[in-house]
């Protein structure tokens, strides 16, 4: 165990992209991805800090440095890729680069435009030495009282393919409603703050919030505990301030969004600023909704630091919402005062849902019993303010199944299709054989394993006594065209067969059982299939493998399919309603 | 020439017990933090190679739950030296663990510095077997020069943090003042008092490395009590188990002062 430990240790800045894996399966997004070339615009972005009305800054990213970056933009119709005005990049620069990074020298580009009209659609392309973006567009934030709707969410750091999947969900979201704003990200962009290429690619990721109607929408961000070190200054322009990143942003006369940082001093000068600010944002806002990366009234850790110095002020000026990030759950509390339940209180929602890995919540803490609620799901918070009423609405994000999920295709072997098994190592090398007689063996649908909690039958059996499961399953292998590939999650280590003849292995060199995690399904083409193939009745055979008996876990969760796609799913991400609550205007 | 007299057992019981104390609480603390919300190891597991969060925190527990027993070992077998010297170094391991794993995490401000700044927690259980009552002086003698180097590498590792402004640190500060005077700092006061603070700690750092004296690391010890009791103080009774995660850094240094003032009546050879 330590000494995996200290693999795994050396391992982390590797695993960290790990691009085989099949939560990272990004394959269905690469066309949509700018290729970073020359001096052409990639990873566009328009950032929001205070007087979105007026003020935004359009940012984007070049493979070379360039000499000559402006934005030409216009809030009229003129026609395709004809604009009036133009401004110059207020600041370019080499995103800094540490010693780890595997990307090339890369260069930010950031111009700030002022004096726009609130509520105004901005058609713009960035252009760096001539070349252009595609045409795109955002649009102002109102300074009137008509309905507006702002997305929220947090930690992006892991999970690349859930991340893409929640991006392109917020573009569908901003496309379908002018009403949505901007979107709020609460902090953890990266794993590794300091290193250029988890940057790039999620600013690459980032690209796929931009709608077929090419509307950017403006993002707001708060800066997390991954995200040290310069860059996260340098890819958003330092929002509030380099460092410092505190900034009030008054969405409309409805609300006013105050992000926070969490990494510096909680308790000196920012909780002087917060205190002043919110005084003024009191007088000129009707909902007062701050966000800050940890969490408070966490659902997963122990609060952070700032909960002797926010809370107080929170309740001090009658906030209404607090947004918080970390934990990766998605988690609402009880209305929250002086530290305890009160009808009147702030609710403290988020926990941070765009991509990470989801964790099990705490199950005993007082400020998430009913209407609170904390649970595992990808998920982004829909914000609307119309008149005087705020209406919360989480958003589950239902990830689409990835090339390597057999749901994808038409299926021989289904993933929960009955299998016969028996524990331990074979009596008889025959057991693969075709004909070999199975009827004294259990059965029990696929997967197979314990220690998890994912398995359909579960082995507790296993545990302690067994390295070894062997598994039969026949099937009709007449008529079968094309490919044919097995489809496998496992740990540690399988070997297949097909009548009786290795077909896949996976985790196992013949003599040692490697350490192999299940990540979901791998996908392992069957070669030569059809030699094997016989008259009647085929059987495949799977032995799975444990590296111990006394391993935490074991899995053998199968699938035989072909090539072709099948009827049932698709690639589409949805986004479905999970918990809604309405909140309304406190008299200040 | 005088043959070596081993030194008073009741000052050198208790330097034994001090550390075994400091190494039970600390232990402890972390199977708390194990079992309340994981810790650096189910992270790395779950987060960074991709292990179910079942087996992460199963891992993470039995590491820690591996330390609880070692810390129980300590204690319950005070003069079985093989036991004393196993339990240490896994007790050692553990926390050096997770030392290294806040650097690859690198989830928090002056991540880089955790092994240093944690010395007392990962290299202060190695000097308990050397520090033991029925031990030799030159024995003796190493024992404290590790158990020095330890205190002195949480103080160097600290004070760099203090003379950077460490915002954690300058929050406690601006706690405590508030808590206990009712006071209310700015940050640029707070920051000023965290410069004079790093100033002393790597000179007690040097001092312990140099010439360790029985008054600095007796003084080393009141300041790690007060820091680890500034957890408490600062942020609210709910982070008691802050403070005691850090019992070490009140523990080992007393247990240092004390061994010094012990040896100051070994017979020179």
């Amino acid at each position: 165990m330590i000494a995996s430990l200290l693999t795994l240790l050396l391992a982390i800045p590797v695993q960290a992209d790990g691009a085989s894996d099949p939560l990272t399966d990004l394959s269905e997004f690469t066309e949509r991805f700018t290729a970073l070339e020359g001096t052409h615009p990639a990873q566009w972005r328009v950032v929001w800090t205070e007087e979105p009305q007026t003020r935004a800054t359009l940012s984007w990213t070049t493979a070379e440095p360039g000499t000559d970056h402006r934005v030409l933009y216009d809030t009229r119709p003129l026609g395709a890729e004809r604009f009036e005005f133009e401004a110059p990049a207020a600041r370019s620069g080499a995103y800094t680069r540490s010693d780890k990074d595997q990307q090339a020298p890369t260069y930010f580009h950031h111009v700030r435009l002022a004096g726009l009209e609130p509520s105004t659609r901005v058609r713009f392309v960035v252009e760096s030495d001539g070349v252009r973006s595609p045409e795109l567009w955002f649009e102002t934030a109102p300074d009137d009282q008509r309905s507006i709707a702002l997305l929220v969410g947090g930690d992006s750091r892991s999970g690349t393919r859930a991340r893409a999947h929640i991006h392109t969900a917020i573009a569908d979201l901003a496309e379908a409603d002018a009403s949505v704003l901007a979107f709020s990200h609460g902090g953890d962009f990266v794993m590794f703050g300091d290193r250029f290429d988890n940057w790039s690619s999620w600013l690459t990721h980032f690209e796929l919030c931009t709608g077929p109607s090419g509307r950017v929408l403006p993002i707001l961000p708060t800066r997390g505990n991954h995200d040290w070190g310069p860059l996260f200054d340098e890819v958003f322009d330092a929002p509030g301030g380099a460092q410092r990143n505190t900034y009030r942003t008054r969405l409309s006369p409805h609300a006013s969004l105050l992000t926070l940082n969490s990494n510096i001093s909680v308790g000196g000068d920012q909780l002087l600023w917060l205190e002043q600010t919110l005084e003024q944002a009191a007088a000129d806002s009707t909902f007062l909704i701050p966000n800050y990366h940890r969490a408070l009234y966490p659902a997963v850790k122990l609060p952070g630091d700032a909960l002797p110095f926010w809370p107080p002020v929170f309740d001090r000026f009658r906030v209404d919402l607090a947004l918080e990030s970390d934990g990766h759950v998605m988690k609402r509390t009880v209305a929250i005062r002086d530290g305890e339940p009160h009808a009147d209180g702030v609710v403290y929602i988020g926990e941070g849902g765009l991509g990470v890995p989801q964790r099990r919540p705490l199950q005993d803490p007082w400020y998430l019993a009913e209407p609170g609620f904390a649970r595992p799901a990808h998920h982004l918070i829909r914000l609307d303010f119309e008149a005087e009423l705020c209406t919360v609405e989480f958003l589950e994000v239902e990830i689409a199944p990835s090339a390597a999920d057999p749901i994808r295709y038409e299926q021989v072997v289904s993933p929960g299709a009955e299998w016969a098994w028996e524990l331990g190592p074979a009596e008889t090398a025959s057991w693969t054989a075709p004909g070999f007689d199975d009827s004294a063996w259990s059965r029990g649908p696929a997967g197979f394993g314990y220690g998890d909690a994912d398995d359909a039958t579960v082995l507790l059996e296993m545990e302690d006594a067994f390295e070894e499961l062997r598994i039969r399953h026949s099937f009709e292998g007449d008529g079968l065209t094309g490919g044919l590939a097995l489809f496998c999650s496992y740990d540690d280590a399988f070997v297949a067969t097909l009548n009786g003849t290795e077909v896949a292995r996976g985790g196992f060199d013949g003599e040692r059982v490697g350490s192999h995690e299940a990540r979901g399904f791998e996908r392992f083409p069957l070669r030569d299939w059809r030699d094997l193939l016989i008259e009647g009745p085929d059987v495949l055979c799977i032995t799975g493998f444990n590296s111990s008996k006394r391993s935490s876990d074991f899995s053998l969760h199968p699938a035989l399919c072909t090539d072709r796609p099948s009827d049932a799913p698709d690639a589409a991400t949805r986004t479905v309603s999970a918990d809604r609550f309405t909140l309304s205007a406190k008299t200040r | 020439m005088p043959s070596a007299q081993p030194v008073p057992s009741s000052s050198a019981r208790a330097v034994a017990w001090v550390l075994r104390a400091g190494l039970a609480i600390q232990a402890g603390a972390l199977l708390w933090f194990a079992r309340r919300q994981g810790t650096e190891v189910g992270s790395a597991l779950f987060m960074h190679a991709g292990w179910s969060e079942t087996s992460s925190a199963r891992v993470d527990l039995g590491l820690a739950g591996a330390g609880a027993a070692a810390a129980l070992l300590l204690l319950v077998t005070p003069r079985r030296r093989a036991l004393q010297l196993a339990a240490a170094a896994c007790l050692a391991l553990v926390f050096a663990v997770h030392a290294a794993l806040r650097i690859g995490l690198r989830g928090d401000a002056f991540a880089h510095l955790a092994p240093a700044a944690q010395a007392v927690r990962w290299l202060g259980p190695l000097a308990l077997p050397w520090l033991l009552p029925e031990l030799s002086p030159a024995q003796h003698r190493r024992g404290r020069r590790l158990l020095a180097l330890a205190v002195a590498a949480t103080f160097t590792a600290h004070g760099l943090e203090a003379l950077a402004h460490h915002p954690r640190f300058c929050d406690l500060l601006l706690g405590a003042a508030r808590r206990l005077f009712d006071l209310r700092l700015t940050q640029s006061s707070a920051e000023a008092v965290l410069t004079a603070i790093g100033v002393l700690d790597l000179a007690v750092a040097a001092a312990l490395v140099l010439r360790p004296r029985p008054a600095v690391a007796l003084w080393a010890a009141l300041w790690g009590t007060l820091t680890l009791a500034s957890r408490t103080v600062s942020l609210g009774p709910d982070f008691f188990h802050e403070s005691a995660l850090r019992s070490m850094n009140a523990a080992a240094p007393l247990a240092l002062g004390l061994a010094l003032l012990s040896s100051r009546r070994e017979p020179t050879p």
